[in-house]
């Protein structure tokens, strides 16, 4: 049985603090095994008639580091490093409407719900002066990967007479790194979020990806060692299979 | 067929990394050079997080450099004696040459200077082997001629600790091969690669070791270097990726060999060449790179463990799995 999944909007760090919103996630848990090549993952619940619906999937806000490069009279070169913090990790955002007819700019800056907001909110460290391109360069790559995604659809609504069920579905991107994700859902009504929940969705590791990325963080230097032994081994066990499939070359002189 | 790769996090197709290191293998078994220069761009293109891409990178090249040095060893073409000097010249170069870097670092624009002097060493190296290669191809046979006695090798050979290297049927003063790998190991350690593009035509031009005993030698080399460098990698970083490593060495492995017996095939001259060519392509890649405005300011950082520990506490446990698995 699917549970139904409410959680309080406390456990989503600080924004306003309406009514939950009655909505599921499934799965509520991704599990990476050795095979695994992304997974489908869907949305439901219900909103007063009438009402539309965003909903923002985010990352951590960990700080990421990243090459800068400069121009030196005729030639671009790698100036330094720059980190970036303040913006999440992954961003998908999918809405029943365009998010601009139904909230404006303000709300949509308070929600972190486009590219602009999401830029606004960016830290750069060492600041400079070609902030804006690294801005754009930021999401630029983000959407390269597949993990930042500004749709103006998806979220499908059926009204009816005394609540409006919504559905989302989508492909989670296979290159979303193991991890908890938050999954925000406004109900969005005469151009103001109305209600707004928040559900947790997380990515872990099982069975022996979960065991080697375990032991690398906690037996490192055995993973190390057995990481050079196996691949030492690997070399040399080809070389034996090779001169025996394919005969012994002897030495000669050069 | 796809797979996950569990450091790295992400999910791949296996045929892309089993072809990709059999590119970089065969090169390797044919020229001696680690192949890190190839593969750790063509990883990040994939997808695969820069860190992880490195050091996986050179757990592959342990395969492929060990697969290789057993096929040279059976073709004659490792000189152990000469590798083992050459390998504590190299360790020695290469850790003055990252308190170097740090130095460089803290004055700020070391970065420039890396890639400056990236293209003016490669080129410069890759430039005059070519030249000479094809003067000798032309000439004819490298096999047939003998290496010319001038004053400079007269005084090379005045240095104390005189040994014979066997399989290279070189004589040199220990101080020589020791002094230059030194340099070898600063310049490698500076540029940020492995080094054998130096390394293969300074034992031919410099040592006089026929070309195929220098290949060799060189993986002999690499090998032990590339062993090292994956084993701090896990233990400092934990960014090896050990599936993604051999499935690259499936392709390398296979790729080394195949290397390695086709320079029975190709003279000395011939392999050097190819070598040189490698090395200006390589060069003139760099200098597109230079040269063209880029379409995006920012790249992904590719040698994470030099500012690792300044990353705030989540950041160190990017890779940890979490705790409820």
């Amino acid at each position: 049985m699917t549970l139904l999944l409410v959680v309080p909007l406390s456990l989503c760090a600080g924004r306003l603090a309406p009514e939950p919103l009655a909505c599921r996630i499934t799965p509520r848990q991704i599990e990476v095994g050795a095979f695994y090549r992304g997974a489908d993952v869907k949305i439901e619940g219900t909103v007063t008639p009438g009402s539309k619906v965003i909903v923002a999937v985010e990352g951590s806000d960990r700080p990421e580091s990243f090459n800068r490069k400069g121009r030196f009279g005729p030639i671009w070169l790698t100036a330094g490093r720059v980190r970036i913090s303040g913006v999440p990790s992954l961003f998908l955002r999918f809405s029943s409407d365009p998010v601009e007819t139904m909230l404006g700019r303000d709300a949509i800056a308070r929600y972190r719900l486009d590219e602009a907001s999401l830029k606004a909110g960016m830290r750069i460290d060492p600041q400079g002066s070609g902030d804006d391109a690294i801005r754009a360069g930021y999401l630029q790559l983000k959407r390269a990967r597949e993990t930042y995604a500004f749709a103006e659809h998806g979220v499908i609504l059926a009204e009816s007479a005394d609540c409006a069920p919504f559905t989302l579905g989508f492909r989670w991107p296979e290159k979303a790194p193991p991890g908890d994700y938050q999954v925000r859902v406004y109900e969005v009504r005469g151009g103001r979020v109305t209600h707004e929940t928040c559900l947790l969705l997380s990515v872990v590791r099982t069975g022996f990806p979960a065991w080697l990325a375990g032991l690398s963080e906690e037996r490192a230097s055995v993973y190390g060692i057995t990481a050079v032994l196996i691949a030492a081994l690997a070399g040399f066990g080809i070389d034996f299979v090779t001169t025996r499939v394919f005969g012994k070359k002897r030495a000669r002189a050069h | 067929m796809s797979i996950f790769l569990p450091i790295a996090g992400i999910t791949i197709n296996l045929w892309i990394l089993v072809g990709a290191g059999a590119l970089v293998g065969f090169l390797s078994g044919l020229l001696g050079v680690g192949g890190g220069f190839l593969l750790t761009p063509i990883l990040m293109l994939v997808g695969i997080p820069p860190t992880v891409a490195a050091a996986s990178d050179s757990c592959q090249i342990v395969a492929a450099s060990s697969s290789a040095v057993a096929a040279h060893f059976r073709l004659g073409n490792v000189d152990f004696k000469m590798g083992i000097t050459l390998l504590s010249g190299g360790l020695i170069g290469a850790g003055v040459g990252v308190q170097l870097i740090k130095v460089l670092r803290a004055l700020g624009n070391a970065d420039s200077l890396i890639t400056i002097t990236y293209i003016l060493v490669l080129g410069m190296v890759g430039g005059s082997m070519f030249v000479a290669s094809l003067r000798n191809l032309r000439r004819g046979p490298m096999a047939a001629k003998g290496h010319k006695r001038t004053s400079r090798a007269g005084l090379l050979q005045r240095l104390p600790l005189q040994v014979y290297f066997q399989r290279s049927n070189v004589r040199h003063s220990l101080l020589v091969p020791f002094s230059l790998c030194i340099i070898v190991g600063i310049l490698a350690s500076i540029m940020g690669v492995g080094g054998a593009f130096m390394m293969v035509p300074m034992m031919v031009y410099l040592l006089g070791m026929p070309a195929h005993v220098a290949v060799g030698t060189s993986l002999f080399q690499t090998l032990f270097t590339c062993a090292g460098v994956t084993y701090m990698q896990s233990a400092a970083n934990h960014t090896v990726d050990l599936v993604l490593a051999l499935l690259l060495a499936a392709g390398s492995t296979l790729g080394a060999q195949a290397g390695a017996r086709l320079t029975r095939l190709l003279r000395g001259d011939q392999l050097l060449i190819i070598l040189a060519t490698l090395a200006l392509l390589v060069v003139g890649k760099m200098l597109v790179g230079v040269l063209v405005a880029p379409s995006n300011l920012l790249s992904p950082a590719a040698h994470a463990a030099l500012d690792w520990r300044s990353l705030p506490g989540p950041g160190r446990q990017f890779w940890r799995i979490p705790p409820n698995v």
